[in-house]
Order: C-alpha cells, then structure tokens, then sequence
C-alpha cells in the first residue's frame, strides 16, 4: 500500500466485505453464473462460438475448412437431409452432451467397450476449439444436422459422435441403459455414458472435404494416461512413458530452483503461519517428510496479470489472451520415474480432503511453491506399469508456454524436471 | 458435477465478499460490483482453465476484475456515457477503521471518472506500478500517469490533505480537458 490512500483504501475494502458477507453472492447468482459458464464451454467444445466463430473461421481458412476439423455444412445449411441407408453395416451413434451434469475438460476419449479401444478422440485446441481423429489418428469429420448438432463421425463411417448443444437437451443420456459406452477425459476417469443405437434414424452424410486438411487438421498430441499413447506422441516429462535423459533438466523459460524436504508438522506450520485460520483445502499430511519445489518462470514475454500458473500440462490450462497482451501459461507436477522413464503421474483430480499437492506463490521472489502434501497414493500407474515404493524416483516437472498474441504458439513448451532425492 | 464446478462454487461461497468489495472499490456502487464479479466469473471459469485450488482460481477473477469493469466501460461508453459518474450512497455499519475516512474516500472515489478510479485503485490498493496498470487495463502508461495525475487533483481537493503523501510525480503534457 502506499500511505494514507492505501489504507483508506483498505478501510473501505473492509468495510465493503463486511456489508457484503451478509449476502450470499452464490445462492443470489451461482445458478446464473454456472448456466453461463456451461453454455459458454457447451460452445467452445463444440467448436461453436455461434455464428461468429464458424464465420470467423471459414473466413481465415477458406469455406469448408474448419481449425477443429472438416466442417461439411456451415450453420444454415444443415437441414435434415435423412438418408435411410447408414454409412456401415454396424454402425453406431454415441450422443455426447455437453451442459449436462459431466463436461468435458481439456481431451475426451470415445471407447470401445468391447475392445477397450478408443474410437475417437477430441482434444481442445489453445483457441478452445476442438480437433477429433480417430483411432488411427485420421482427422475426423465434422457436420451439422437440422437440429444444430454437431457429429463427428470416424474416418471409416462407423462411429458417430453426436455433440448436443445444451438447448437440444437438458439432461444427460442415461448412463444404465443396456449397451453403453464410455467416454473418458483426459485424467482417465470415467465420467459418464452415453448410448450407442443402431443408426437406422435420420442421418446426415458427411459432404467431401473441399481440399486436403492442412497442418492445421494434423493429430494432435493425445496427453492421457489411459495407454493410447504412441511413442512419438510422448513428448512432455508429464506423460507416461516420457523419458529422462538427466537427472535434473531447465531452460531460460522455467527452471525449478530448488527442492526442500521438511516434516510434516512443519509444513503444517508454514501453512498455518501463511494462511492462518483460512486454509482452504484441509490438508492431510502423511508422516514422510514433504518435498516442496521452488518454480520460477520468465514473465519478462507478458505481465504477471497475463500469466496462469497450474497443476499439470501447461497446454491443457492455456489461456488465452483477450488484450493482445502475450500470455504466458504454466503448470508442474510430479510423476514417478524408474530407469529414466516415467510409470507413474500424479492424480490430480482428487480436491479438498486428501488432495495430494499444493501450491503457494512467493511473491518475495516471484515463484511459485509445489508441495507434495502426501505421497501415499498420489500416483497413478502408467498402463501395464506397478509403481513399486523403493525402486521409482519422483520427479517434479514443470513446464511453460509462451503464447503471442495472435493466439498463435510463440515458443513451444518449455520443461524443466528435477529428481527428488529423499533426505 | 464437471471437475470446475466446486472450485467456482466454493469462490462464491467463501471468497464472493471480498471479490465483492473489491469490485465494488472500482465501480463505485454495488449493483454494478455484482454485474461485473459476475462476468469475472464467467471469464474466468469459461475457458477451460483448469483451477486446482480456491486460492488460484480467486486470485485469476481478482485479476479479471479490472478488465472486465473497463471492458464494461468500453461497451457503455456510447450508450450511457453519461451515467458514469453517478454516486450511490451506502449506509450500513462501518465494520472498522475510521468511518469518518472511509466515507470520505468513498465519496471521493464514487466521483472520480470510472477510469480514474480503476488507476486508482490498481495503484494505491493493488500497489501496482503505472506499467503494469496499464498492461492490465490496455492502456498506455501515459494515459495511466495522467489518469493517476488527474485523479491525485480530484482527491486532493476531496480528501484535503488527508493522502497528500500518496500523490506520485507524473508529466503530463497538460491538464485534462475532458474524456
């Protein structure tokens, strides 16, 4: 604060959230908030910004080709030109909805419940639009029905992945009806179902791409845990399989500086001596000695306002710039490392009680604290991988992102890792 | 439930008074302070971020705030320019500090423009320097300096010399006419 201002500055702040604690902003306007947020995100993972982002994007890269995929009708267009004879003998049609109870985050994954295997996949894209290919990696195509939903059908015409829009339906497909299949997100969790039925209903066929997708229709880098992986596609010391060539790894992007182990009852103290009696996650401490790495990443591309700072793959969280200001997006984890290859990656879809990280930002030195609050179930085996408790190594990882403000990638991701030897 | 609804959620609960009164010290009043945490929250939540703790997720729609209520600004300016420099008066219970002070202040800042306040508040609650006001705003810094400038007068003639310590050396080109 500077001086007097500052602090009748923060005399009224005071005063202001005292009146304001007398009102319940969540029960006022939760419903609203979260109905917005849905939608928007209904939208974004559809690859459907209205009208504006389809026109936006046949605009930047020509009529029918589409960033998230081969557009075959643009809105409008999509009357119910029902054909009664399905693309395949066996086809089937997996109607995804998106508003409902269970979202999508980040990667969804439709699976085979016979085989196990994955059919297509969507990720989102840093714009928030979504890409989907098929098991072989083949860019699947994208239409729109009457209804103004969106299919993504496989490569081979059996598979269609209908994408409802919220106003299309309210609730989700009923996850125990007979014959479901699963769809997965990217930490692996199975999330929901939906219901696979014999296409002999109206189907929309897929118009002929226009001309050969482009770089931008290239398979995107399939981030899960769930085994899909091809050895080329692991590129980043946050997936299975990635493997480390040192013992410790940084760049002129981010680094992590240092590692401490302390007690628990130590870090118990620091938690309490920073956040005194507003601790937000009941923190469960084990009785092994805690490790906290210390992060630092070069801001010096944007603001410190223009950057996001996460749990995980930092290009599963990019954000993106609304001002022209570069962002700059990062995240850390730590995975489990045996003969330099990771087998083991952190959950961190567990939240409040038994979370098993945590973060705090140092503003002294501008860096940023990971802690490994408890490390008895904190990992995740890598398919056909058991962690084994005195042979595996934990790592921790960072990573960051430098995004300019085209929305474009500007450097790449960056890594840095370091191996945590307990003291 | 999606993985970012408890997350959102509990901001609300626990953190939406704060959020609150901070809005509320760059807008002036209490129904647009609602209005903007509101779009804040949505910002924020709507791009697939993926919040591991209240704590960041706050601390990303505290950042949000202030482009959202210039963004806002932006948006209303040809339609309702002229509702920008409405007072509200509030009139429940001082919870501390001097209420004589904290009045004034608010009087004060409910006068400033929308855009002098937001300088204000960024520089002398937030502790922000001029260039990062102006990254987070979109401004250029020499708009944000004459705003500071402008608004250090405004206060000054308000407030007396209750903050004359927290007046800034700035160069303007020359006094502000209009905006």
């Amino acid at each position: 604060m500077n001086g007097d201002l500052g602090n009748l500055l923060t005399g009224e702040m005071g005063e202001a959230e005292a009146r304001f604690s007398h009102e319940d902003f969540g029960a006022d306007f939760g419903p609203r908030i979260v109905g917005r947020v849905r939608r928007r995100r209904a939208v974004r993972a559809a690859g459907v910004g209205g009208g504006t982002m389809l026109t936006a994007g046949a605009l930047a890269v020509g009529a029918t080709h589409m960033p998230w995929g081969v557009l075959g009708a643009t809105p409008g267009m999509g009357g119910r030109d029902c054909v009664t004879t399905p693309p395949s003998a066996d086809p089937h049609v997996v109607t995804v909805i998106f508003g409902g109870s269970e979202q999508p985050s980040a990667q969804m994954n439709v699976t085979d419940p016979v085989t196990g295997g994955v059919r297509l996949t969507g990720v989102e894209q840093a714009d928030g639009t979504w890409v989907f290919t098929d098991a072989a990696g083949n860019p699947s195509e994208v239409t729109l029905d009457g209804d103004g939903r969106y299919m993504v059908q496989a490569s081979d015409a059996s598979w269609t992945v209908v994408l409802s829009m919220p106003s299309a339906s309210a609730s989700p497909t009923d996850p125990t009806a007979t014959g479901s299949v699963t769809y997965t997100y990217t930490d692996g969790a199975q999330v929901g179902t939906a219901v696979p039925s014999a296409s002999d209903d109206c189907y929309t066929p897929s118009p002929t791409p226009s001309h050969v997708p482009s770089t931008a229709l290239d398979p995107v880098l399939i981030t899960d845990t769930n085994g899909y992986l091809k050895p080329d596609d692991v590129t980043s010391p946050f997936q299975c399989g990635f493997v480390m060539d040192s013992l410790g790894h940084g760049s002129s992007q981010v680094s992590i500086t240092d590692t401490t182990w302390v007690s628990p009852a130590a870090y118990n103290a620091t938690v309490k001596e920073r956040l005194g009696t507003s601790v937000g996650v009941p923190l469960e401490l084990g009785s092994a000695p805690i490790p906290t790495v210390r992060i630092r990443v070069d801001l010096a591309a944007t603001t410190p306002w223009a950057s996001v700072f996460g749990v995980g793959e930092p290009t599963d969280a990019m954000a993106t710039s609304e001002d022209g200001t570069p962002m700059v997006d990062s995240g850390a984890s730590f995975v489990m490392v045996r003969d330099g290859v990771v087998v083991g990656t952190m959950d961190t879809t567990t939240q409040g009680a038994g979370q098993h990280f945590s973060f705090w930002h140092d503003g002294a030195t501008d860096t940023q604290e990971l802690t490994l609050v408890n490390a008895a179930d904190a990992f995740v085996a890598c398919p056909g991988q058991t962690l084994q408790a005195e042979g595996d190594t934990t790592y921790a990882v960072a990573g960051s992102y430098v995004k300019d403000p085209t929305g474009t990638d500007g450097t790449g991701v960056e890594y840095s890792w370091t191996a945590l030897e307990a003291n | 439930m999606a993985r970012w609804e408890p997350i959102l959620d509990e901001v609300m609960r626990e953190r939406g008074s704060g959020l609150l009164a901070y809005a509320r010290l760059l807008t002036g009043n209490d129904a647009e302070a609602e209005d903007v945490l509101q779009d804040a929250l949505v910002r924020s939540f709507s791009r697939g971020r993926q919040f591991t703790h209240v704590n960041a997720a706050e601390a990303y729609v505290r950042r949000a705030i202030p482009s959202v209520f210039i963004d806002r600004l932006r948006h209303r300016r040809t339609r309702d320019a002229a509702d920008e420099r409405r007072t509200h008066e509030q009139d429940e219970a001082v919870g501390m500090g001097d209420r004589d002070a904290v009045l004034d202040v608010r009087a004060a800042l409910a006068d400033l423009p929308p855009r002098e306040r937001a300088c204000t508040v960024l520089r002398y609650y937030d502790d922000l320097t001029v260039s990062q006001i102006a990254a987070q705003l979109g401004l250029a810094d020499g708009t944000v300096k004459r705003y500071l400038a402008d608004a250090s007068a405004r206060l000054s003639s308000v407030l007396g010399d209750r903050k004359q310590h927290d007046r800034i050396d700035v160069v303007t080109h020359s006094r502000k006419e209009g905006r």
